[in-house]
């Protein structure tokens, strides 16, 4: 074996001589792993032509061990969490997001292929010289030490099998690790292309058909290619060709070209990456890093196999202008970072002592304001026990852009906890425990001490939590599929309000002032539930589920409030609030759905809801005025719905190219109020107003699939309100949207249209409103080690209404309110692996409001005397939204990866500085799995 | 031309152990096991045992036709018989249309009341079925056996909602806290509890079928002795886009008082009572910025157990 860089080593001199040695370029003889592992036979060395086993020799122990030779070749075992497998689209077609592309191709490039190296059919070739752009970035980072010399993935899988993880039934000599290889010798270091070396390419072999892996298509995919025409050619073995790279007038050659080009590829490597920089899109936070490391096939561990990963680093910021909008928008901050981890723990047989699978998966802990955890412990048959816990920091400032002067703080914990007894039995228990908490400081308004008073800020400290206890059976009845469960909900709300400072309010030129202030007001309540439901499926022509359920909510309420200050006279003024009740709002639920397949070609379902909430309440109000009684209020509320609704749906399946779904939908909804007062309980009954909606909707859809590459849906619906309850609800309207799915190998594009009108006349007492989206979307894989992803979105929003107001004291009629927003949305990500040595994303996001396209508001029709601002205008607030990234990946070693990113967000509005904010993020992180 | 030969023989002695196989190992007649499966497609066995459809296999109760490879694809004698090929697997899901895609999985998977609705969701009407989004054999997730991450594969044909969530305000879905899934169910809902229990949008309800945002957002849950009809009537996204918007607080809206103007109009017979929505008083001068922003004072615009007008 000569050493295959030698050439380049003399010819570079002692700089290269010096990468090469820390690249590790040592004689593929002498390192561990790089040659063939053995299969059969007890020696370690290889085949005749390096091949571990040589069919054309060993016939008869190939046919004893058939099976293990294709197994040998060697698929790799993915494991849950790896990029793997793309969407497919109807037609069995693939999505491929950027997203962890980098091994997506190892199963399409590998090839089972039995021709011996030394066979007649393989030819030598002269290649083109032609240089790929992996090639130039490859050739010329190697130069300086990033890289290593390209092992292409196509035919070669090196890791090794555990040797305790061997296929059944197949009795291996050796107890040893075994490496995969296809029967063909995977190409080594020396493989690599330089110039004008000459290569052997498979020819063509008549009838010879092989399997091709294809990355996410069927698990074996025949391919009738000649092998010539297959991108395997590089993999072929180098049976004394690469005698020549290591001549030196091919060094001389290697130099003259290497030399000549380096300059120009390097700035051709850089102009890409500065362009694909300036191009590219993306939309996810840069961190945690998407990167898988190695794929590995972890530890056995007893009768477990065990996989771990972590992904540890630091995350900074700096924010310049308004860092509270940067909170409320992003809100990562400084600090080191559990970025995100796994862990897997699975039995091998199924059959573990007290568990069968662990998996755990967290992000973001250490700090981050969006963490979460996953946990779930099964042992087969016995029980599954699923742990949700995630966490999320809000901050929202008092913005002034809304003359808002409420803010929060606060964060959230929420926790799901779910056991199932015998999941796999007939008979079915469940039991679970949620809790939701909410706590933090906030900021609030309160209105005193009139209704022409003042209004002051106020301090809360917010206490919120809930706590859930499900208990549940689900069993198989009769055919029937029976799940009941019961359910208590806890709640209560401990928050509480004080004034901080002595405050003037908002409308300094009043007297009216806030000098003290706090108030408690705890809310607790429980809202138990059942539901219950049926199922049946798995007819022939007919399936069935029905489900009900009931919610009890029950609220119990005590208020005190006291305050003290001057009213809007200078008066000082003591005033005391106290309030006390009940509310109920018991809910019924039931929903009955019955499909029936007459033909295999036509499904008919139809499902009727009814729908019962009565919501409820009585309280005693009682206001102190400085130690003067006002008369107590008696209060009765009552809001009561009731919607019954029949949707029917049938879908036709013409042929394998077309499908048309049509639908009709009928409710009818009944809304009933009462609100009644007294001065002495109890209050006397009412009788309740009320009001009938009735919705006729028809829809109709059609799915066309032309080709096999390309689907076509097109769906529209219209439907009519005889009595819509607020102006703005849906009371004509109709939608119409067509969706265009096309992909092709590696290239996949979405095209979207979807508009949604509600077409009421515009007056001052009815709403209209246009909605249209538009959206194009593409990715595009061309190589293994690059993906690009584009996407482009323009949401279109216009209302008119017509609204009434006062501007001092008169009464302003006839004014419209008119609201445009254009958002334009555009990302790109660019995803390139530069061999196996480094992976690179940059991208962008981009989202604008256009407003209405002015820059300038328009100048409404409607005048009014003091008519403010906004009505006068249409409502336009063009603001900029952007989100340039950038991440560097760098696997260090097989499992051990450095990763290193930055994010840039970019906010501005363009009717007011305020919020303005620029921030700069970035990480640094190693990804450690194994 | 000999290594040509050789491969030939060597998978007709491939089919051959594998027949031979077949009166050992299958428990029915045309069923012949996994373990004649994993002779073939060991690619696809080998890793299986991290799968949850091997617990069938793991217990060794079920019937054949039921467990293991054949529980999905078929008995697969055939299959052997013909040495291979697609084409020859009774249940071959790149072969197979959409619709029986389903019927496979539902065979087992129908019986939760997640997908009791799957017959008729939106997804299901556009031939988008379980393989859509599910990889059986290469899955990325370590749950649920999804073909890629969730957001991917619900980005992939929801484009506007991509962006949507890119906004400057919107749901942390993007940050990885929140899944789609957290609000929709992917096989399909009920009908709403809201609205007017139309175009459910595959919105999984709370427990108590409620909307959604009450999982979380608890606090606005009432009841309350004095409820704000809209949100009750019409729901939450009335006032608030739920999934991103450039209004804080995902507001309509970017300034308050228009948002609620729209409705509290005072005119025609809209409203619970049939007499228009309320109209702000005489003393709201909308000319000042103080009463611009209507829950300055109408804190509780939720719902409120002391006043009705939501002061306290």
């Amino acid at each position: 074996m000569k050493k295959p860089f030698l050439p380049i080593e003399r010819s570079c001199g002692l700089f290269s001589a010096l990468w090469g040695r820390l690249l590790n370029l040592r004689p593929v003889a002498n390192r561990p792993g790089a040659g063939p592992g053995k299969i059969f036979g007890s020696g370690d060395e290889a085949g005749v032509n390096g091949v571990q086993f040589d069919v054309t020799r060993n016939f008869a122990e190939f046919l004893a061990a058939s099976d293990q030779v294709i197994v040998a070749f060697g698929l790799p075992e993915w494991l849950p969490g790896e990029p793997q497998q793309s969407i497919c689209f109807p037609g069995r077609a693939e999505l491929q997001r950027v997203h962890q592309f980098r091994d997506r191709n190892a199963w399409r490039n590998q090839h089972v292929h039995v021709v011996g190296h030394d066979n007649e059919i393989v030819q030598r070739e002269v290649p083109q010289r032609l240089f790929t752009m992996e090639e130039c970035v490859n050739d010329h980072l190697s130069y300086f030490g990033l890289l290593q010399p390209h092992r292409p993935l196509g035919g070669l899988i090196q890791q090794t099998i555990h040797r305790d993880e061997r296929l059944p039934g197949i009795h291996l000599r050796r107890k040893t690790a075994v490496c995969r290889k296809t029967s063909l010798q995977s190409p080594r270091d020396e493989d690599r292309l330089p110039g004008d070396v000459e290569v052997r390419e498979a020819a063509p072999v008549k009838g010879h058909s092989l399997k091709v892996r294809n990355g996410w298509g069927n698990s074996q995919k025949s391919s009738t290619r000649p092998i010539g025409n297959r991108p395997q050619v590089g993999n072929l073995p180098h049976k004394g060709q690469l005698n020549l790279a290591c001549t030196l007038d091919l060094a001389c050659t290697l130099d003259l070209a290497c030399t000549l080009n380096l300059v120009c590829r390097l700035c051709f490597v850089a102009c890409a990456l500065c362009l694909t920089a300036l191009v590219a899109f993306a939309q996810p936070p840069i961190a945690p890093t998407d990167e898988p490391t190695q794929p590995n096939r972890g530890d056995n561990v007893s009768n477990y196999n065990v996989l771990q990963s972590f992904e540890l680093g630091y995350r900074w910021r700096t924010v310049g202008g308004d860092e509270d909008m940067y909170r409320a928008t992003v809100n990562y901050g400084n600090g080191v970072r559990l970025l995100s981890s796994s862990l897997s723990v699975q039995s091998r047989d199924g059959h573990g002592k007290w568990f069968d699978q662990i998996l755990l998966n967290t992000l973001g802990h250490g700090n981050d304001p969006y963490q979460s955890a996953v946990l779930r412990v099964e042992k087969n048959g016995l029980y599954r026990y699923d742990f949700t816990w995630r966490s999320n920091a809000y901050f929202n400032p008092a913005l002034p852009i809304s003359f808002g002067q409420h803010g929060m703080n606060t964060t959230r914990h929420l926790q799901d906890q779910d056991l199932t007894l015998f999941p796999q039995s007939n008979i079915r228990f469940l039991l679970g425990y949620s809790r939701n908490t909410q706590s933090g400081p906030a900021l609030s308004t309160i209105q005193l001490f009139d209704g022409s008073g003042d209004e002051f800020p106020l301090f809360s400290n917010i206490r919120i939590q809930q706590n859930e206890y499900r208990l549940g059976t689900d069993a198989q009845l009769f055919g029937f599929r029976l799940n009941a469960m019961y359910s208590w909900v806890d709640f209560k709300q401990d928050t509480s309000t004080t004034l901080i400072a002595p405050s003037q309010g908002n409308n300094v030129t009043d007297l009216t002032s806030l000098s003290s202030f706090n108030r408690a007001e705890p809310y607790h309540g429980t809202s138990p539930y059942w539901r219950v439901a049926l199922f049946r499926e798995g007819k022939k022509y007919w399936s069935m589920n029905g489900r009900f359920t009931y919610v009890a909510g029950r609220r119990g309420f005590v208020l005190d409030e006291n305050s003290f200050g001057t009213d809007r006279i200078g008066a000082n003024t003591l005033r005391q609030v106290i309030t006390f009740g009940n509310a109920q709002r018991p809910a019924a639920t039931g929903n009955l759905t019955f499909s029936i397949f007459p033909t295999s070609k036509i499904t008919f379902t139809n499902q009727t809801s009814l729908y019962n909430i009565r919501m409820s309440g009585d309280s005693y109000f009682e206001q102190y005025t400085n130690g003067s009684p006002i008369v107590p209020i008696y209060v009765f509320n009552f809001l009561g719905i009731q919607t019954i609704a029949n949707t029917s749906d049938v879908q036709y399946r013409a042929s394998r190219w077309f499908l048309v779904h049509a639908g009709y939908n009928y409710s009818d909804r009944r809304i009933n109020s009462i609100a009644a007062a007294n001065l002495a309980a109890p209050v006397p009954p009412q009788s309740p107003i009320g009001q009938t909606n009735r919705l006729n909707a028809g829809l109709l859809g059609f799915t066309i699939k032309p080709a096999r590459a390309l689907t076509i849906n097109l769906d529209g619906e219209i439907g009519r309100n005889s009595k819509p309850i607020y102006p703005i609800s849906e009371k004509d309207y109709h939608t119409l949207g067509a969706r265009l799915n096309y992909r092709y190998k590696a290239f996949r594009a979405v095209a979207l249209a979807r508009s949604l009108y509600n077409t009421n006349s515009v007056t001052l007492t009815t709403f209209a409103s246009h909605t249209r989206q538009y959206s194009l979307d593409g990715s595009w894989t061309p190589k293994d080690w690059f993906a690009i992803d584009v996407a482009w979105s323009k949401l279109h929003l216009d209302s008119l209404g017509g609204i009434s107001f006062f501007v001092n004291q008169q009464l302003v009629t006839g004014a419209q309110s008119y609201y445009v927003s254009n958002i334009q949305y555009a990302t790109m990500n660019a995803h390139f692996s530069v061999r196996k040595r480094a992976d690179v994303l940059v991208g962008f996001s981009y989202i604008q409001d256009f407003g209405d396209g002015r820059s300038n508001p328009l100048i409404s029709p409607v005048t009014a005397p003091g008519l403010p601002p906004a009505f006068l205008a249409a409502q336009t607030f063009p603001l900029r939204f952007l989100s340039p990234q950038a991440r560097l990946s760098i696997p260090i070693q097989p499992r051990i990866r450095w990763n290193v990113g930055y994010q840039y967000y970019g906010y501005r509005e363009d009717f007011s500085t305020l919020q303005n904010f620029r921030a700069n993020t970035g990480y640094t992180s190693i990804s450690w799995s194994f | 031309m000999r290594g040509v030969r050789y491969i030939g023989a060597m998978r007709l002695g491939v089919y051959a152990i594998a027949l031979c196989a077949v009166p050992a190992l299958s428990l029915a007649a045309d069923y012949v096991g996994s373990e004649v499966c994993r002779t073939c497609h060991s690619d696809i066995w080998t890793p299986f045992y991290r799968n949850p459809h091997y617990k069938s296999i793991a217990s060794g109760k079920a019937k054949p036709e039921n467990t293991g490879c054949e529980g999905c694809h078929g008995p697969g004698s055939d299959h052997v018989a013909a040495g291979g090929g697609s084409d020859t697997i009774p249940v071959a899901f790149s072969l197979i249309p959409p619709e029986k895609v389903l019927d496979t999985c539902l065979r087992c998977h129908s019986q939760t009341i997640s997908r009791s609705n799957i017959r008729r969701s939106v997804h299901t009407d556009n031939n988008i079925v379980c393989t859509n989004c599910h990889s059986i054999h290469r899955s990325q997730t370590p749950k649920f056996l999804l073909a890629r991450k969730q957001i991917d594969l619900c980005y992939g044909c929801h484009t506007t909602v991509r962006a949507q969530f890119s906004m400057p305000f919107k749901h942390r879905v993007n940050e990885g806290v929140m899944q789609c899934t957290d609000c929709h169910n992917p096989h399909g809902a009920s009908a709403p509890t809201w609205r007017m229990a139309d175009r459910p949008r595959m919105v999984d309800q709370a427990e108590g079928n409620e909307e959604p945002c009450l999982k979380c957002h608890v606090d606005k849950r009432g009841p309350f002795v004095f409820e704000h009809v809209g949100v009750r009537v019409d729901g939450c996204e009335a006032c608030h886009y739920p999934h991103g918007s450039t209004n804080t607080r995902l507001l309509r809206r970017p300034v308050v008082f228009t948002l609620c103007l729209e409705c509290h109009n005072g005119f025609g017979n809209f409203g619970p009572n049939n007499s228009g929505i309320t109209q702000p008083q005489a003393t709201h001068n909308l000319a000042l910025p103080r009463f611009q922003n209507c829950t300055t004072c109408h804190v509780r615009i939720h719902g409120s157990n002391a006043d009705s007008f939501f002061f306290r």
